[in-house]
Formats: structure tokens, sequence, C-alpha cells
């Protein structure tokens, strides 16, 4: 694609009051797919998604609409893009690496607060989208966190991405001979494995593989809503830790349950929780905004 | 022409954009992203449709953004689009149902085409997208060319193959003989086993509610493609007839081209007589359901986009017609 000349703008009125902004702009040497979403009567606070990437983007994808759309409609302005090299943004996404992810979120929060007119946000991340969160909360004026079953260890993160890999070629029976890490090789030699239908380039696991977000948000004292997601009754330990690294500094953490896994990596039906997600997360922001 | 020469004499005017836009349909408004080749005129335009599955429109691993990119450098217009309830669109999730796709969708992207003054439209669809097309193809006469990747033949929700391979294969009797497995009486008691059993029951009760009204099979086609959806019969006949280009797309080791080749066997070839050289069937090796690798997806990039490239469009030709039967051409109809 040559250069974008001007970003044109897709403009929708919702019913209930709030008008819906899309756009793909000119940034950085490369274009980013942003929407804003701004209540009628002005934004008492703004709320930045940072989106998951690889196949647990699409898995998320209607859900942080949807969040957008529920925050909006109740006064709240919302920020939403895509990293460069994913989604409707420019690039490649052998370019995509950790740090490229925060450099897009910290444009996005500055564009947030412009465009929202706000000076406070809060930061919804979820899966890696939360390591974003993390690290832009250090940078940006961060008023609360939001997870969404955060990637705490960019490691065990990274194990996950390759038990999926082999659980699809045992199912597609292109497992024969490969060996369990064959996928380490490959990664060093092509620079690049496909999971599920994506390319893991060797940058972005680079940048992940030592991260660790605990670590990131230790002593943040900001507001945080921890969400884990499955069958059990207690926090993880990975959630645990990140629990008590916010809390070290006196921040407030709230922690809810939603008794349901999203299949993150295979999106087929959607979460028959997600209603009590979204407003969980609703209520909790607009705690923020009074 | 050399292809290479006739895509230099496409060259645009100005620098291709991509840029959001709105559509209005029956559903809810639309989101849609549409890649501008900033030529002066755009009278034929590529619509690109999901399959299901909950895939926005960016499809899996950005294969619709990348097809986009290339066949707006091309100088082809592309809209692609989310259907209602799924993705940056408006209304409410929908259920994947084969014999009721998403028609009205269809028709307000083709609607938002023809508000730009596109006359001729080339779509481009993947399982659910390509039913939604041979669906809508009828109520557009704007059609022209149509690339249908692993279109399911039958009838049914998406995610019920088993059920229906178990409605077709299964007497009543073997049916019971099943149900009274221990394995089965014990998962009973997981609420999830019990929905898929139940799905299970529904789709053969189904067929056989059908069977005793006579509803089904129709007395249109050959009762040996009874077993095939009428709502992909008809298009599929109708369509080359009116002059419309089809190509099926399929992997070579996937359960939709094992049910397209049954439906050859069973005479589905005999509904393009008279529309030669219009239908065209390629395979690729492996699997192109899902899209469940950077291999296939490449490839399947590379054959579309070839594909639409070497069409005789307007008043030009972007490539030989020669050219798609020199490569990966494996069967014309």
């Amino acid at each position: 694609m040559g250069a974008v000349v001007e970003a044109e703008v897709a403009r929708r009125v919702d019913p209930s009051g709030f008008v819906e902004e899309a756009a793909i702009r000119p940034t950085g040497g490369s274009t980013v797919f942003e929407v804003a979403y701004l209540p009628a009567a002005g934004a008492r606070i703004g709320v930045v998604i940072c989106c998951p990437v690889l196949v647990e983007q699409l898995t998320n994808y209607r859900y942080e609409v949807l969040l957008a759309r529920s925050l909006a409609s109740r006064g709240v302005g919302v920020f939403r893009f895509h990293y460069r090299g994913t989604g409707h943004s420019g690039g490649e996404d052998s370019e995509l690496s950790l740090d490229t992810m925060v450099d897009d979120a910290l444009r996005a929060a500055e564009r947030a607060q412009t465009r929202l007119g706000v000076d406070r946000l809060v930061l919804v991340g979820t899966r890696l989208g939360a390591l974003v969160a993390g690290r832009v909360a250090r940078h940006a004026p961060t008023a609360g966190l939001v997870f969404w079953a955060p990637v705490v260890d960019g490691a065990r993160y990274l194990n996950e991405l390759i038990r999926a890999r082999l659980a699809r070629e045992l199912k597609d029976s292109r497992f024969a001979g490969a060996g369990t890490s064959a996928w380490k090789e490959e990664l060093e030699t092509r620079g690049w494995i496909d999971i599920l239908g994506y390319a893991l380039h060797s940058t972005l696991h680079r940048s992940v593989l030592h991260s660790r977000l605990d670590a990131d948000v230790e002593g943040a004292r900001i507001p945080a809503l921890l969400v884990q997601f499955g069958r059990g009754d207690s926090l993880r330990p990975d959630l645990s830790r990140l629990r008590n690294a916010l809390t070290e500094g006196g921040g407030r953490v709230d922690v809810r349950s939603i008794r349901e896994e999203p299949a993150w990596f295979f999106p087929s039906s959607p979460m028959k929780s997600a209603p009590r997600l979204l407003k969980m997360t609703t209520e909790w922001v607009l705690t923020l905004a009074q | 022409m050399n292809v290479e020469a006739a895509l230099h004499d496409a060259l645009p005017a100005r620098d291709p954009r991509e840029y959001p836009v709105v559509i209005p349909a029956v559903g809810g408004d639309l989101c849609g992203v549409f890649a501008d080749p900033g030529t002066p005129t755009n009278e034929t335009a590529v619509l690109l449709l999901v399959g299901g599955g909950f895939i926005p429109m960016t499809h899996r691993n950005r294969m619709w953004v990348r097809l986009s990119r290339r066949l707006v450098n091309h100088g082809c217009p592309v809209l692609r689009f989310d259907y209602h309830g799924i993705g940056e669109s408006k209304g409410a999730t929908p259920d994947y149902v084969l014999d009721r796709p998403f028609v009205e969708d269809v028709e307000g992207a083709v609607q938002w085409l023809r508000g730009r003054g596109v006359t001729q439209i080339v779509m481009v669809g993947s399982c659910f997208g390509a039913r939604a097309i041979l669906a809508a193809g009828e109520r557009v006469p704007e059609l022209y060319a149509a690339a249908l990747l692993s279109p399911p033949l039958r009838r049914g929700a998406l995610g019920e193959q088993a059920a229906t391979r178990f409605a077709e294969t299964l007497t009543v009797r073997g049916y019971l003989r099943k149900a009274m497995q221990g394995r089965v009486l014990r998962r009973l008691r997981d609420p999830q086993w019990r929905a898929r059993y139940w799905r299970v029951a529904r789709v053969k009760l189904q067929r056989l509610s059908e069977s005793v009204s006579g509803g089904r099979p129709s007395r249109k086609f050959s009762p040996r493609l009874a077993w095939v959806s009428e709502a992909f019969l008809r298009p599929v006949q109708a369509l080359p007839h009116r002059g419309v280009r089809l190509c099926f797309m399929y992997g070579d080791q996937e359960a939709h081209y094992e049910e397209f080749q049954r439906a050859r066997e069973a005479g589905i070839d005999e509904l393009f007589q008279g529309a030669d050289g219009l239908v065209e069937v390629r395979t690729v090796a492996g699997v192109l359901h899902g899209f469940t690798t950077c291999a296939i997806q490449d490839r399947a990039i590379d054959e579309v986009s070839e594909w639409i490239l070497q069409l005789p469009i307007g008043e030009g030709r972007w490539a030989a017609d020669d050219r798609a039967n020199a490569r990966g051409v494996v069967g014309h109809a």
C-alpha cells in the first residue's frame, strides 16, 4: 500500500446517544486503525482498550467492542486501536514486538486524551494486552487498570501457545516425527513459527519471553480490577502474585471470577458469561468516574 | 496479453488507501473497510465475506486484509465487512445456519457499492460466507464472479457436521444402541455432553420429520442429491446460466471436499451443462477450511488473487483467459 493521504472517518450515532468514529490514521510511518466512542454529554473519564494479539485478538474482539459501547452509553469515553502489524492497521506482523505494542498503546493513550477530552484514563488489557496496559500505566495518567485473564508471565504464555500448536498438530496428524521441541529449531532457523495459523516471529517471542506483569506494576498504587476465568475457586498463583504486586504500593485490587474458560486459542462459540463480564467491568469503571 | 503489462496498464492514478465505512443494513449498521485503489472510476469491485465461527472481517491472521491490499495495489477496489453481531458491526449475536446465511448483510454491502457507482461485483467467501454469496447471488444482478472457498453442501447449523453425519448413516435402532452405551449414559450427567447429545438427537428427529412429511428432498433435483441443500443446488445451477463465473476451491484433505466429490459422483456437474467454461474447480493440498496454517492462508490468497486478476473485467483484460488452465486447475465442470 502506498502512503495514506488522509484519514476518512466512519461515523455512527448510537440510539443511546454516543458517537462511534472509526478511522485508519497515518502514524509513525504506518497506519493505525482506531475507534473512538464519544458520549453525547462529554466523557467523565476515558478508557483505552489494549487488545491481545494472534488468535486471541479474534476471540476477544467482540467483547471489546461491546465493552466500549456499554461504557460509552454510560458516559465513559473509550478508545480502541489495533497495534501496527495486526488487524486493520498497517505494517507487517514480523515487525510486531511487545515494545512496538507498548509504543502504539502510548500513542493511543495520548490520542484518547485529545479525542475524548479527558485527563484520566483507565487501561483495559486482555491476555497479552494486559502486559501492554501494565507497561503503559507507568507513563500515562492512569486512574485504573482492568485485567481480563492477564498474561502475568511471558514465558508461561509462550508455553501455552506452543502447547496449543502441538494440540492442533496432534489433531491434524501433522505431528509425525517432528518432536515436541521442533518449534525451537524452526524459530531459530526460519525466524517464525506457525501458531494456529498465526506467525509468532522471533521479535515478538524475544520481547515477551522475560516479561513479567507483576514486576511491571509493582507498587503502582493504581486501583485495579482483576478478572480470573475458569472453574476453579481459588486465585491462580500467577494472578495471586499480580494482586500482591498491585497491593504492595497501597493500591486497591478487586478480584472477580468468571466461571467459564473461553477457548482463547480456538474461537468458535461466544462466551455465555459475556454479559456478566461486561456489566461487572462497566460498573467497576463507573466507580472510578465518580 | 502479458499479465504484468496488463497490471501495469491498470496502475492507479493515485495511492491506494483504506478507510472504514458504515453500511446500512436490515439487521443494524454494519462496519466495513474499503480499500480504494484511487482510480478515477471503480466499476468493478471485490466483496470479501468471512465464514462462520464469529470471525471478524480481518479473517484469520488478517487474510482478508492481506488479500485486500494485494488486490487494491493492482487497481481493484475491495470491500470487507463484519456481519451483524460480529466485530465492529451492530446487531445481536447471530446463529450460523447454512440455509439461512446473512443475505441482508450481503445486500447492504452491495447497496453500498452501488452507491459508489459499482456495476460489477466479484465476491469471495469462505465456508458460511460462500453460502451467503450463493444465497444472495440470485438477488444481486451485479454479481459477475464468485470464488467459493470450502463451501459446505449440506443444510443445518455450523458445528453440526457430526450430528448430520450420524443422521445420515445411523438408523433409529443404531441411535438407540449408541445411546444405551455406558459411556454415553455416564456423560449425560455433564450438561455440556447433554447439550451435545441433544443436538445429535434433534438433527435426526428433523430428518425423520422431513422424510415423513415429504418436505424434502426436492423434486427439482436428482434424488441422488437429496442430501445436498437445495439452497446450495439452486444458485449453483442458476448463477452460471446467468453468466456468473464460479470458482469452487477446496483443500483435497477436507470433509467439505469429500462432500463435493460425492455430489459430483451423484451428478452435480449436470447442473452446469450449458454454462461451459464458467465453472471451475480448484484444489490445494491439505485442508483449506478454517485456514489453520499460515501456509494454507498464503496459498489461498495466491489462488484467489490470481483467479481475480485473470478475470476479463469491464472493457479491459487483466490477464489471459487460459492462465488459470495453465496452473493449479484440477477440474473443469
